[in-house]
């Protein structure tokens, strides 16, 4: 008899699973929002960095929309749970999500993954952050104290660099970064920014690849020096840091992480308007602009058709890898 | 130190309702299965947008400690660790609630929380810098080496039966292999399901194998006891809920050693709450004059999981608010918090924006003791819980363990992983096999494998065992390793010389 206890316990078990899973909502694109909420995925855990930014836009967008936008925290496979979440959701503009460049690339160039969905499948709306790539070593650092002498060490030495994981921007910087300057130095990788940072100020490592972003406040804090950024023009938030450009050392590298909004391909061109507007505004809201600017990121508006054209060209960029990042049919 | 400013910081209304939602709200959020700190922290960040910077932080702190205390009463009164923090507490808090002790487990549960909480808050307020320093030290070849450490715990929660104790912790090491490899990013036994790639989510597989087992054994009762065959095993929850002031003075030195152990696993940035817990617990069983009790009811498993794991919350918060490296994944999320407030972790925290940094740290200080006051005040209520008849209690529990696997990541697959790692651990028990060491691995597993894979990187061109023997926390922790590898092992072999009593299993008395 306790058997069939046991049995109802489970079904009990599994209506509920039945329950949690959820339904996609439909409806007509009749003067979109129409006062319907819509829905916002952000890929990443609740509190982070991207979250933090991505419920910074929301308001000046709700404001906008005449609507309520919920935030749903979906993750998991290094964003793809919840890109495919929105990927499964009507073409209809009420969901939208946050995309991270180069992040999203990985999750379908390899082809070890087996994942049909590409960048293709998703309709850009705007790029929100574009955090540039930098290389740090530790402010009380001797071996070495710029670019330059960081370099002609690293030719005769062996020498290591933190990196927040395999196929992140700062992986891809490291690889450009050995070719360009004729270096070897090995990658560390950990989990995000803060184990580069514990592994080089705990002198466990030489250097870190990192991002504007994050070493901003351990470098006024006179821990961490920074000894490239690798933009176009200087970093507005950190004026005194060299180009790599500039420097004429060799190649020519550009790399930032980005943080972007996009819908789901085939949604109609007009709601992908009304979305694209709305972002827009909120985008380049001054006062989110300087929110964003206190935590160290520095906005970057580019348009749907802009953003969709350069989310291209960093694919090509990021093909080209294949080898180095170990993608093998 | 203490200036007017800081006094007029902390002793407002604002900052006091933080404080109270805080402890409240953070012992609900640490009781419900699923929901932990971390999750708390991330709901309640949108509040603080329009809070003053202490009230803000007070609050968040406050939640962070109460979730871990408050997972602990579940974990004790109905085998539900409300947090991973609180695994180690369920073993031995359920064999005292089974015996009619669960109150007096409560409350020594309650007073080493507040206890391990305010020592982390004293350790926070006075050598916070000198501790982070001494945390940079600490990186991933130690790590592996902590987590191999950590694994040998698993020798003392196997039971009367090492070998099952040992094929369920390689069956947890297995399962932490699921996932990305961190080095060259190629994913293992994902079979092309996308939630996989991020590997087995702890928090589903602890709930399965805990709580829906649990209720699972539970369960198979209910019949018999509606027809009257058998009676429900119901706590008489007798005795006192203060523990005295001679138990307090015998627990004393297992209290202070669990509580530094706590600060130290806190100030870590690659451990956090969960093996704190684990690591106290191991270390009282290792000094107890009776360790066979260990898993079967010991008080002594509660005051020192318990203490240690509230340790970890104020020695997490050391590493993020003196260099900005979180010591927890809650602190992690606590990040957000400051930088929110415009607060940036570094030395100005302690020059430029001491008396704000101060006041928070003697809010969460507060908090920790508010935390101890209010458990003390609930509990005789809220231990009515194990009165509670298996048929309203199970489903109960089957709908806040679904919803809980479902609620960290909104994840569907999530919820179905708590239900297969509820059956299994249903089986395991059935069986004989302890689940402990199946969580510990899940732990431990990956710390152990990225650690030694990320110091082959560090090493360079050095041979790996040369740059470990380098190394002179490694040199130290290897022989820590052998230590509580042999020393058992002796121990056994000379009670066997002196006396042939038969121990019993650790797990047999959820069996009938």
């Amino acid at each position: 008899m306790k058997k069939i206890a046991v049995v109802c316990l489970l079904l009990c078990t599994g209506v509920f699973l039945a329950f949690a899973g959820g339904s996609g909502e439909s409806s007509s694109a009749a003067a979109f929002p129409a006062g319907k909420p819509i829905t916002l995925i952000c890929p990443w855990a609740p509190g982070g960095g991207s979250d933090i930014g991505a419920r910074m836009v929301v308001p000046y967008m709700e404001k906008k929309l005449g609507t309520t936008i919920n935030v749903t925290n979906p993750t998991g496979a290094s964003g793809w749970v919840g890109w495919e979440r929105l990927l499964a959701a009507p073409a209809d503009g009420y969901t939208f999500a946050m995309i991270n460049l180069p992040t999203i690339y990985p999750g379908y160039l390899d082809p070890s993954l087996g994942r049909s969905k590409t960048i293709d499948d998703f309709q850009m709306l705007a790029n929100h952050v574009t955090d540039f790539c930098v290389i740090a070593i530790r402010a009380d650092e001797t071996r070495f104290t710029d670019l330059q002498s960081f370099i002609r060490y690293a030719k005769s030495n062996p020498v290591t660099m933190a990196t927040t994981g395999v196929g992140t921007d700062d992986h891809i910087l490291l690889q450009l970064f050995n070719a360009a300057a004729g270096t070897g130095i090995t990658m560390v990788p950990g989990n995000g920014f803060k184990d580069s940072y514990a592994a080089l100020l705990g002198k466990h490592v030489d250097a870190a690849a990192a991002n504007v972003g994050e070493v901003l406040v351990p470098e006024n804090n006179k821990e961490l020096k920074t000894i490239a950024v690798f933009s176009q023009e200087a970093s507005r938030l950190m004026p005194h840091v060299p180009v790599w450009n500039k420097l004429g050392i060799g190649g020519d590298i550009v790399i930032s992480s980005q943080r972007a909004f996009a819908c789901k391909k085939g949604t109609p061109p007009e709601i992908v308007k009304i979305l694209a507007e709305a972002l827009q505004e909120a985008i380049t809201n001054q006062e989110q602009i300087a929110k964003m600017a206190e935590m160290g990121l520095d906005v970057d508006y580019m348009g749907p058709e802009d953003f969709a054209k350069h989310a291209k060209n960093e694919e090509e960029r990021m093909k080209g890898m294949a080898d180095v990042m170990g993608w093998k049919k | 130190m203490i200036t007017a400013e800081l006094l007029t910081n902390l002793f407002n209304i604002e900052t006091l309702i933080g404080l109270v939602v805080g402890v409240v709200g953070g012992m609900f959020i640490g009781a419900l299965p699923g929901l932990g700190a971390t999750m708390g922290i991330a709901l309640l960040i949108p509040i603080t947008f329009g809070m003053q910077p202490t009230a803000a932080l007070i609050m968040l702190t406050a939640l962070y400690t109460s979730a871990i205390y408050g997972g602990s009463i579940t974990a004790i009164l109905i085998h539900t660790p409300g947090t991973p923090a609180s695994a180690a507490t369920a073993m031995d808090g359920y064999a005292l609630t089974r015996q009619g002790r669960g109150l007096q487990a409560v409350g020594i549960s309650t007073f080493a929380s507040m206890t391990g909480g305010t020592l982390s808050a004293v350790a926070l307020l006075f050598i916070a810098p000198p501790l982070a320093r001494i945390s940079l030290m600490f990186n991933a070849p130690e790590y592996f080496l902590i987590a191999i450490f950590g694994l040998t715990i698993i020798g003392s929660l196997a039971g009367d039966n090492m070998l099952k104790g040992l094929i369920a912790g390689v069956a947890g090491l297995c399962i932490s292999l699921i996932g990305f490899d961190i080095t060259v990013g190629v994913a293992r036994f994902t079979y092309r399901i996308s939630e996989l790639e991020s590997g087995i989510q702890l928090v589903p597989a602890l709930i399965g194998l805990f709580s829906l087992s649990q209720v699972l054994i539970q369960a198979e009762n209910i019949e018999a006891i509606r027809r009257g065959e058998k009676t429900e095993i119901n706590a008489k929850l007798e005795g006192r809920l203060l523990p005295t002031l001679k138990e307090i003075i015998t627990a004393l030195p297992n209290l202070i050693r669990s509580s530094i152990i706590g600060i130290f696993v806190g100030i870590l940035p690659g451990a956090g709450g969960d093996i704190g817990g684990w690591l106290g617990y191991n270390e009282a069983k290792r000094w107890s004059k009776n360790k066979a009790l260990f898993g079967k009811g010991s008080p002594e498993a509660i005051w020192a999981s318990e203490a240690a794991n509230n340790a970890v919350t104020g020695g997490a918060i050391i590493p993020l608010v003196t260099l900005g490296i979180p010591g927890s994944s809650a602190a992690a999320v606590l990040l957000g918090g400051l930088m929110i407030q415009g607060l940036t972790p570094g030395h100005t925290m302690f020059s430029d924006n001491a008396n704000t940094t101060y006041a928070i740290i003697l809010g969460f200080m507060f908090a920790n003791i508010l935390m101890g006051i209010i458990g003390f005040l609930i509990a005789r209520r809220v231990a009515k819980v194990a009165n509670a008849p298996t048929g309203i209690l199970a489903p109960v529990i089957v709908v806040l363990s679904v919803v809980g696997a479902y609620a960290i990541n909104l994840s569907y697959f999530d919820a179905c992983v708590m239900a297969a790692f509820g059956l299994l651990g249903y089986f395991m028990r059935k069986t004989g096999f302890a689940t402990a060491p199946v969580v510990l691995a899940i732990i431990l597993g990956s710390m152990a494998e990225q650690g030694f894979k990320r110091a082959i990187l560090m090493a360079k061109d050095e041979n790996i065992l040369a740059y470990y023997f380098g190394r002179p926390i490694c040199v130290v922790l290897i022989l820590l390793i052998i230590l509580s590898l042999a020393a058992p092992l002796g121990l056994k072999a000379l009670e066997k010389k002196m006396s042939k009593t038969p121990v019993a299993g650790a797990d047999t008395d959820s069996d009938d």
